[in-house]
């Protein structure tokens, strides 16, 4: 009686439709030399960062383009510094990459000559242990990392020949006098432009949504949220457990995080401190290593985890994933989706799997 | 009067009964006069007889008659006596039934007392005239006999006590006494039914009986009571009057106690019955069904058993009785009986009655005292041999594990990354990375050599400084000629240099274990010596080596130093001695009670410690509280290997050869009264025991709640 009354009474019932996508498929397997432990892809590249201390650039069919060598331990993460060639001058590409040999190092590819090159431009030293994550701003101008001697560094990605507008510290005019004097092309080393101390424990990982706003997490168990222009923390999130990824989307204003047990977690930096959003998503069987949103779709993300699989999570849903994919036959390290119609992950099987996701 | 006639209704109704007028009682007056006139002459003879014969309720004048005439009839002594008796004797003859008063008079004049008294006397009394009433003759034996057989009257013939006289009974009275005799009502016909009539208060009438005037105080309020109702209340008010409390004494009771009934009681009690022998089943049938028959398989594992482990019986078939064998362990079987029955303790235990549930300490729940290592999160593969020892890094980014493979394998630990592999000619026994933040040391004891090694995985610029410091005190003089010692120190050679080694310290015996101070330049280093072993404490920055223990007693299991005070820990087999090292001196001794302790940590409050035990125990000391353990933890079902302290979280770990570790919440207070909280909160497992040896060495994250485990199956485990 009671279903009936309530037919009888118009309501409006409001249907949303979701487009169900089609599962990721398996587009191209990269073979590496050792375990792949970062990537990153733009619109015409992908960069990886191996534990055989090399830094490779792949194009999306498969292809190996060229690797650059000069770290001298395991690369640990790397980052193209600006997206797209097209929208920086002089035709070439910068991208910087992180590693246990505690430096930071910025190469440019040139793409105007037939034969891609990279070019070792920079060495940012300055951290005292391995350098875990690297972020880089909106502006990509600025790049920041974070160690385990729990501090973050701000450094310049500028490259030198670029920065003649600049006014120039002393240090750096003493730099360029010696590049000048050595009169070749060698690698120069960097000072970061600011230190950020307040973790007490390893940082792991970093994301720079704004221009001035940098978030750092590691294993002290909180997020931190850093004013760069005063290079304060500005406020801290506590959490239950390590963080080992934390990644902000810039359409919900969310941040995921993987922590060190089986869950994502959901964020809101803007509700204050303590303030977890939502409930974890819970599905994953190993620690969650990497988590990533969507670039194009606000309420999607992507997780990666220690048991070899990564899902596809549409975050209305806490408890399933719309996709499992096993991508690895390891742990997954590594994963990425800045191009909207590419996953990419990389595990301790040496191998970098990329995903076609309509 | 009236009422006396009332009262006296039952004599009078026998009186009437005796004469034939069954009247009522109440209607006939002249009747009730009557007897109550006899009842006020003879009241004293009323009840005399009524004492005579309870059942004989007979009127007495009745008897009177009867007497008179019987004694008349047989005996007459004196004339007087005969004239009466005569007189009677005609009476009786003529109405037996008609009263006459006068009659009466010379019956009993002695009162209402015993007739034994005038036993000696030939009269009975006296008459108005004062002459002597003599007593009726007695008959004798003969005449007795004689009226026995002749007289047929006889058999109701009664003696009277009051007279002495005998009277026969009359048809009535035997009536009435057999009536009485079945236990009817003495009156016949009497209807014990008959309607109630209610006289006085059955009608209601409708005008007061009196039409008085009710006085004023009949209707006011009494002014006496309530007088008395305020001292009353006066009086309890002051508490002089209390409520009357009900007496304990039970209604009955027994006036000189329980007697000798309660010991009785207890002795039985107390009653042990002896043990019953388990009752045959059907395997110990000599034609056991077939499913009780052991199989060959089980017949071979029965042989292989030791004698005192296996069932001391096999099931065997017999196809009869007769070719049952005589049984062997008979004679052995009935003595170990007769041990169990006369060595059994006879004594009965005292059960206390206490919920069983509250004996179990109210301990918090493991969700609440989180974080703690739950879930094996990586393994650590690539060791060949069974991994005996591990340690992390202080920063907490690495961990070293030395195999019997001979190798030391250095990992990251978040990704399970091995790093490093150092091949050493002896497998290593023991590792340990310096605790101090500006040496990036690493001991590892392998054979008779401690090698020190820069493990360069630190700061880089830390790791430059610890080798120029090295270097640097390569070039003092080296004080080890100043100590004789059994231990030398060696440069390493440019091969192993390459590969990190920069110190080997050679002992003549191989190093069981090695231990850094906390600030990270002494190094203490079990060695096994010939007869028991010994403690060599190195200094790196001098390269100097001391022997400050001249001889431990017993064999040295484990060495720890103290976290923060100069106290020095030496670890027996059943006992650990702390020894201050500033003073040299030996200050306590801590019982543990364990049969070989088989490792120590230290709590990093360094007021607590914990032993493990090949007995599978686990010990809780309190330094402070005494030499005993606060606390034994008994969760291993093999012998316990190791123990460690986390540095941060209130956790311990203890490992041990079943393949488990035990994770226990470990609170210790900064309160010095409160005792430590130890509560049970994890077992991990996943190790697989190799050659009955499980996890041989735990150790916490410096700074996570996880925890590493090296286990005899080759790999270490990382717990979060």
């Amino acid at each position: 009686v009671y279903s009936r009354l309530c037919v009888l009474q118009e309501a409006v019932i409001e249907i949303e439709v979701i487009e169900r996508n089609p599962p990721p498929r398996l587009a191209d397997v990269f073979d590496h030399k050792d375990w792949v432990s970062g990537v990153h892809i733009n619109t015409h590249y992908i960069l990886t960062g191996s534990y055989d201390s090399t830094v490779r650039i792949w194009t999306h069919d498969g292809q190996m383009k060229c690797s650059a060598e000069g770290h001298t331990s395991p690369v640990k993460d790397v980052v193209w510094i600006s997206s797209d060639a097209s929208s920086s001058d002089s035709g070439r590409v910068l991208f910087a990459s992180a590693s246990q040999d505690q430096n930071v190092h910025i190469w440019s590819l040139a793409e105007s000559t037939a034969e891609p090159q990279v070019e070792h431009l920079h060495t940012c030293k300055g951290h005292a242990r391995s350098v875990e994550s690297l972020a880089v701003n909106p502006s990509h101008d600025k790049l920041c990392s974070v160690s385990w001697d729990k501090m973050l560094k701000i450094w310049s990605a500028v490259p030198d020949d670029v920065m003649v507008d600049e006014v120039e510290s002393e240090d750096q005019i003493a730099l360029k006098r010696a590049k000048i004097n050595s009169n070749q092309r060698r690698a120069t080393t960097r000072t970061p432009l600011l230190t950020l101390q307040g973790h007490t424990q390893p940082v792991s990982t970093v994301v720079w949504p704004t221009g001035d706003e940098v978030l750092s997490a590691g294993m002290d168990h909180c997020i931190r949220i850093w004013d760069i222009v005063s290079g304060v923390n500005k406020s801290t999130l506590n959490g239950p457990k390590v963080f080992h990824c934390i990644h902000h989307s810039h359409l919900n204003s969310l941040v995921a995080s993987a922590n060190s047990d089986k869950l994502v977690r959901l964020w809101d930096t803007r509700a204050g401190e303590s303030s977890m959003v939502q409930s974890a998503l819970a599905s994953h069987q190993g620690w969650v290593i990497a988590v990533q949103w969507a670039p194009n779709r606000e309420h999607q993300l992507l997780s990666g985890s220690y048991d070899s699989s990564l899902k596809v999570w549409d975050i209305r849903s806490s408890k399933l994933p719309l996709f499992t994919i096993t991508a690895h036959e390891g742990k997954v390290l590594c994963l990425d989706w800045t191009f909207p119609q590419l996953l990419a992950s990389g595990g301790t099987d040496s191998k970098l799997r990329t995903f076609n996701f309509v | 009067m009236y009422k006396r006639q009332r009262s006296e209704a039952a004599v009078s109704t026998v009186g009437e009964d005796a004469k034939g007028a069954a009247d009522d009682l109440h209607i006939d007056p002249s009747t009730e006069i009557r007897v109550s006139e006899d009842e006020e002459n003879l009241s004293g003879e009323d009840s005399e007889f009524s004492e005579l014969s309870s059942e004989l309720d007979t009127e007495p004048e009745d008897l009177d008659p009867e007497d008179e005439g019987e004694s008349g009839e047989e005996v007459g002594s004196g004339e007087e006596d005969e004239d009466e008796s005569e007189r009677f004797a005609k009476s009786w003859l003529e109405a037996e039934e008609t009263d006459t008063s006068d009659e009466e008079e010379v019956r009993n004049t002695v009162g209402n007392i015993p007739l034994e008294w005038y036993d000696d006397y030939p009269h009975l009394g006296y008459d108005l005239d004062g002459k002597t009433i003599s007593k009726p003759a007695r008959r004798d034996e003969l005449e007795e006999y004689l009226a026995r057989m002749e007289d047929p009257a006889y058999w109701r013939t009664v003696r009277d006590k009051t007279t002495g006289r005998e009277v026969v009974l009359t048809q009535q009275q035997m009536e009435l006494v057999q009536r009485l005799q079945s236990s009817h009502f003495p009156e016949e016909g009497y209807d014990q039914y008959e309607p109630y009539v209610d006289f006085f208060s059955g009608e209601k009438m409708i005008h007061p009986l009196n039409d008085t005037v009710k006085p004023k105080s009949s209707f006011i309020p009494s002014r006496w009571e309530a007088k008395q109702v305020s001292r009353l209340v006066h009086a309890i008010k002051m508490g002089w009057l209390k409520p009357r409390t009900k007496s304990d004494r039970p209604k009955f009771y027994m006036l000189w106690g329980e007697g000798d009934k309660a010991e009785v009681g207890a002795r039985h009690r107390m009653h042990i019955p002896a043990p019953k022998p388990p009752l045959p089943g059907h395997s110990e049938s000599y034609n056991p069904p077939p499913e009780y028959l052991p199989t060959p398989s089980e017949v071979k594992q029965w042989e292989e058993e030791e004698e005192g482990e296996r069932a001391s019986f096999l099931p065997h078939k017999y196809c009869s009785l007769r070719e049952v064998p005589g049984y062997q362990r008979f004679i052995q079987e009935r003595f170990e009986r007769c041990l169990d029955l006369y060595l059994c303790p006879r004594q009965r235990k005292m059960r206390v009655q206490v919920d069983p549930d509250d004996l179990i300490p109210k301990l918090p729940k493991p969700r609440d005292l989180r974080p703690f290592p739950t879930n094996e999160t990586i393994v650590y593969e690539g060791h060949s041999g069974m991994v005996r020892c591990v340690d992390i890094e202080p920063l907490g980014q690495w961990v070293a594990s030395g195999s019997e493979d001979g190798s030391v394998r250095v990992w990251e630990i978040l990704t399970g990354r091995c790093v490093k592999t150092l091949s050493l000619p002896s497998p290593p026994h023991s590792l340990s990375f310096s605790p101090s933040p500006s040496f990036t040391l690493l001991a590892v004891a392998a054979g008779g050599v401690v090698y020190i090694m820069n493990h360069g995985m630190g700061d880089r610029l830390l790791v430059t400084s610890t080798d120029s410091r090295m270097s640097a005190t390569e070039t003092t003089p080296t004080a080890a000629e100043a100590t004789p010692t059994t231990t030398t120190w060696e440069e390493c050679t440019a091969a192993e240099k390459k590969l990190g080694f920069r110190l080997r310290i050679q002992h003549d015996m191989p190093v069981k274990e090695v231990v850094w101070h906390c600030k990270g330049d002494y190094l203490a280093a079990l060695v096994a010596e010939e007869s028991n072993t010994g403690v060599v404490i190195h200094q790196v920055s001098k390269r100097r080596s001391q022997k400050p223990f001249r001889s431990v007693k017993g064999v040295v299991q484990r060495i720890k130093f103290h976290p923060t005070r100069p106290l020095f820990f030496i670890a027996t087999q059943t006992m650990v001695k702390v020894y201050d090292l500033a003073k040299q001196e030996l200050v306590k001794k801590l019982q543990a009670g364990v049969k070989w302790i088989s490792s120590i940590d230290i709590h990093p409050g360094g007021d607590n410690l914990i032993l493990g035990g090949y007995d599978k125990r686990v010990c809780w000391f309190d330094l402070d509280l005494s030499s005993k353990p606060y606390r034994v933890i008994r969760q291993h079902k093999q012998a316990v290997r190791g123990v460690c302290y986390h540095p941060r979280y209130p956790l311990f770990a203890s490992c041990s050869d079943d393949g488990c570790i035990t994770i226990c919440h470990g609170m210790v207070y900064d309160d010095l009264m409160e005792n430590p909280l130890i509560v049970p909160v994890k077992v991990l497992r996943g190790h697989k025991p190799v050659n009955s040896l499980g996890v041989l060495e735990v150790v916490f994250h410096p700074h996570q709640p996880w925890l590493i485990s090296a286990g005899a199956d080759s790999t270490l485990r990382l717990y979060s």
